[in-house]
């Protein structure tokens, strides 16, 4: 419980009017800064750390003075151990029933901006939320006005999946070697760094899909993905002649089965009509199907010849 | 304590590549003492001056520390890349049962010489595996325009031990720049300034910046680092504009832009990671509003 009678200061300003007094910058002076942090197992396993300051605005100067990084916590045992365990302190613990997920790497997670919004993305390491919703992020050369053009894609993330590549030779060059490491709370790759004159840039999309489709169009849309994976090759007759409803396990069932039962037609001699019309005869169904696999003995007709 | 395992000593010297001529040069020093210089015309960039090590005291994952104080006799570039305008740079070469390494060790952050001339020219090396127990170790001064003399003094080279306590080193800049340098050669330049954030000493200022990631950035020593470890980072920070009048950031504003408001933060940057390169950047825990 916070203690308010425990600062003094307090009598004089509200609680929200002190802290935002003590806690803004200094633009004359000296600011200091603190903050404390736990090693994690992915930075424990790395075979070089070093210390970066920046990521300030470029147009600012950064002058540093009294840095210093400090072990709060010693992980060696207070007192001497014992020679040898007494008894099990748990015995009835069991082991951890689940691999634990990796930790991010980046304290600061970015989001996907409202849809239309486009938010500067500078290069170097970020971690990306997943999103629910479409969220690209793009290439793009900026002039001096502000106007975009070239705008190319370079990584994208949608249903909530995690970030990956974006189709595309820009893409696939630009982050070749690169991959996405997967955590917890979001995906990390390094940005690499553009031409002058270019910018990133993250934004929501909806997807164009989702936005043009109503419920008939979706109903006609799983009649065409059912005709497309079961034929050869379907025509605009057998699509509008769907009379079943929308597609599902049962109506596909039904309609597996009728096509099964029609007469058989020959997808070789439709195909031979029209694509060699100088193919000459020189041997029979009898000849082939004595020579050569089951297949053939099974599945080929005199027409198909 | 530092462990000093190299010292110049005319006993000692030697040449990178053939067809060098190195001199003793008394006087010439950065106090009066004495430096070593390569006479122009040098037959190729890095034939300089070097010497060779004996760094069997030293095993893989150990840090060591390279000074020296370094000039010619033209005004080189400090940040370019530029061969025949840049400035030498120390590079440690080993070479273990035919594996061949070359690191550049050590390089010139602040961006003026001393008033004699002198630049310092310094850096931290993490020993590597091939390096541990070399057949061949050395260093050389490399990549200064041929045509230039190079003088050298001052030349260490010392074990750096662990303490993690207090990880960063020279953390008050008393010793000016030394072991701090630039996140990106050529895209931004690094000042030591008086007074310092106690109104003395000194501090580092880094500007010409071209792009946010542009900054300062120290070595740590990276054994300290075991999984569970609680440390906390202190710091004194200033932004101030191109006139280097004081301005003021937001410490809500926490989204990494290259013009944005927001205050400066530390960063943990793990490299060489069995997962990729883990970056934890860490704001201020005590300029955030949290009402």
């Amino acid at each position: 419980m916070f203690d308010l009678a425990l600062l003094p200061e307090l009598s004089k300003n509200s609680p929200n009017e002190l802290l935002l007094q003590d806690k803004t910058w200094s633009a004359q002076g000296w600011n200091n800064y603190e903050t404390t942090f736990v090693v994690n197992d992915a930075l424990a396993a790395c075979g070089q750390v070093e210390l970066y300051i920046h990521q300030v605005n470029k147009n600012w100067n950064i002058e540093i003075d009294d840095v210093q990084i400090s072990r709060r916590s010693t992980l060696a045992p207070s007192l001497t151990p014992t020679a040898a365990p007494t008894e099990f302190a748990n015995p009835g613990s069991s082991s951890p029933t689940e691999v634990p997920t990796a930790v991010p790497t980046l304290s600061t997670v970015t989001s996907c901006p409202p849809i239309e919004e486009y938010v500067e993305l500078p290069a170097g390491p970020v971690m990306l939320e997943r999103s629910s919703t479409l969220c690209i992020i793009t290439k793009a050369d900026v002039d001096s006005n502000g106007t975009k053009t070239e705008i190319a894609p370079v990584a994208r993330s949608f249903n909530g999946g995690d970030w990956e590549k974006h189709a595309g030779e820009f893409a696939e060059g630009l982050l070749y070697g690169k991959t996405f490491g997967d955590y917890t709370q979001g995906c990390q790759i390094t940005l690499p760094e553009l031409a002058a004159g270019q910018k990133y840039f993250i934004s929501s999309y909806v997807d164009s899909s989702a936005r043009r489709l109503n419920q008939a169009d979706e109903e006609k849309k799983a009649i065409a993905r059912l005709m497309q994976q079961s034929t050869f090759g379907t025509t605009l007759a057998d699509f509008e002649g769907w009379n079943r409803g929308p597609v599902t396990q049962e109506s596909a069932a039904e309609w597996v089965k009728e096509q099964m039962l029609l007469p058989l037609t020959s997808h070789r001699e439709y195909l031979r009509k029209r694509t060699n019309p100088r193919w000459v005869l020189f041997c029979t169904v009898d000849v082939l199907t004595s020579v050569l696999s089951p297949f053939y003995s099974t599945y080929l007709v005199p027409v198909d010849l | 304590m530092r462990a000093n395992f190299f010292i110049v000593s005319a006993l000692f010297l030697d040449t990178w590549g053939g067809d060098v001529i190195i001199d003793i040069v008394p006087g010439a020093g950065p106090n009066g003492g004495n430096a070593l210089k390569s006479s122009a015309p040098r037959p190729w960039s890095d034939q300089t001056q070097a010497q060779v090590l004996n760094t069997d005291c030293v095993s893989a994952g150990e840090r060591i520390a390279f000074s020296a104080k370094i000039k010619s006799n033209a005004n080189c570039l400090i940040y370019s890349w530029d061969s025949t305008k840049r400035c030498n740079d120390i590079i440690l070469h080993t070479n273990k049962g035919g594996v061949r390494e070359y690191h550049r060790v050590a390089t010139i952050t602040a961006d003026t010489p001393d008033a004699g001339g002198w630049h310092h020219v310094h850096g931290i090396h993490v020993h590597t595996g091939n390096g541990e127990k070399a057949d061949l170790t050395k260093i050389y001064f490399a990549d200064a325009n041929t045509g230039w003399d190079v003088y050298t003094a001052d030349v260490k080279a010392y074990v750096l031990e662990q303490n993690c306590q207090a990880l960063v080193l020279n953390s008050d800049m008393e010793e000016k720049d030394l072991y701090w340098s630039y996140t990106d050669r050529d895209r931004s330049k690094i000042k030591v300034i008086t007074p310092g954030a106690g109104g003395d000493g000194h501090a580092l200022r880094v500007y010409a910046r071209d792009h946010a990631w542009r900054g300062f950035r120290q070595l740590l020593d990276s054994r300290c680092f075991a999984s569970g470890e609680e440390f906390t980072i202190n710091a004194k920070f200033r932004l101030t504009d191109a006139s280097l009048a004081g301005v003021t950031c937001d410490p809500n504003y926490q989204w990494n832009s290259n013009e944005g408001t927001q205050c400066p933060s530390v960063v943990v940057y793990g490299k060489k990671c069995p997962g990729g390169d883990v970056y934890q950047q860490f704001w201020n825990a005590i300029s955030v509003r949290t009402l």
